[in-house]
């Protein structure tokens, strides 16, 4: 029994769908303890809002529960890649949902418990700006910053959660650089401005 | 604020998720069943759903030479036949009548 356990533990992730496609609960739990911080950290960068983030990858999870022949091994895709365009749709959704929120609502809960409260709250403000300024990002480009930037996928694979060339997530990069500079310059000189 | 992107990028911060997220999951996924249509996919992987473009655009041409057939065929003038049988009988009357 134990062997049995350690062996799925040591299987990858393609393996272990497989397994879930038969109704291994044993395989499903592994995939779900590897993988659920990494999906909350990437439900977490497109929403800002960490209860929303829970539920989507929730969401996300039971459907591959339900539906996991939905992921083809035999195209060559990788699990982590196919599940981050299910984390991503199931997000938009809920997105597409919910009312806009600003981030200063839901980033307290980051602050430094060390830090004195000035500094906490100078931290807090940054953060709500940076935060503000990712999310008024159009749909893709925020994305495609996310997956590049935040969770180190390579160019080509952030291209294939997109459904899009290379040429054509670089050029989303660039522009989602581009607008995120102007926006926090403008913020910082407006800040600036009201003293 | 930092003018240099990177440096500012880096700084995004990203909560924890709670300790009991997955066990949450994985209590959740066993009162949720499978879909079954799952297991009939793989039962029959590679049946093609069919294309009903052709044979739709066939009837559609079919129906239309039948109707100009039918408008056709009621376009043409009664059988000669007829006329000349009751041109006989007619005939017949009136030869009759006039005896």
């Amino acid at each position: 029994m134990v062997d049995a356990v350690s062996d799925l533990a040591n299987m990858a992730d393609e393996g272990l769908v497989a397994r879930v496609v038969g109704g291994d609960h044993q395989a499903f739990a592994i995939l779900v303890e590897r993988h659920s911080s990494r999906f909350f950290a990437a439900a977490y960068r497109v929403c800002s809002d960490p209860i929303a983030a829970e539920d989507i990858v929730q969401d996300a999870f039971l459907k591959l529960w339900q539906k996991p022949a939905a992921f083809k091994p035999d195209k060559g895709a990788k699990f982590t890649t196919w599940f981050y365009r299910v984390v991503q749709n199931v997000a938009i959704d809920v997105m597409r949902k919910k009312k806009p929120q600003s981030s200063a609502e839901v980033i307290d809960f980051m602050a430094d418990d060390g830090a004195a409260a000035d500094e906490v709250m100078v931290m807090d403000e940054q953060q709500a700006v940076l935060e503000d300024a990712i999310q008024a990002l159009p749909e893709r480009q925020k994305l495609a910053l996310n997956y590049c930037f935040y969770e180190g996928l390579s160019n080509k694979e952030a291209a294939e959660i997109l459904g899009v060339g290379v040429k054509a997530l670089e050029s989303l990069l660039m522009r989602a650089k581009k607008a995120l500079k102007e926006n926090l310059v403008y913020n910082d000189e407006r800040r600036i401005s009201h003293g | 604020m930092d003018k240099n992107l990177d440096d500012v990028l880096a700084r995004r911060a990203c909560p924890v998720p709670p300790s009991n997220l997955s066990a949450r999951i994985i209590d959740a996924a066993k009162s949720v069943p499978q879909d079954s249509k799952c297991y009939k996919r793989r039962l029959l992987p590679n049946f093609p759903l069919i294309d009903m473009r052709a044979p739709a655009l066939a009837f559609a041409v079919v129906s239309v030479l039948m109707v100009g057939a039918v408008f056709i065929t009621l376009q043409q003038p009664q059988p000669v036949e007829d006329d000349v049988s009751l041109a006989f009988y007619l005939d017949d009357i009136f030869y009759v009548s006039e005896l």
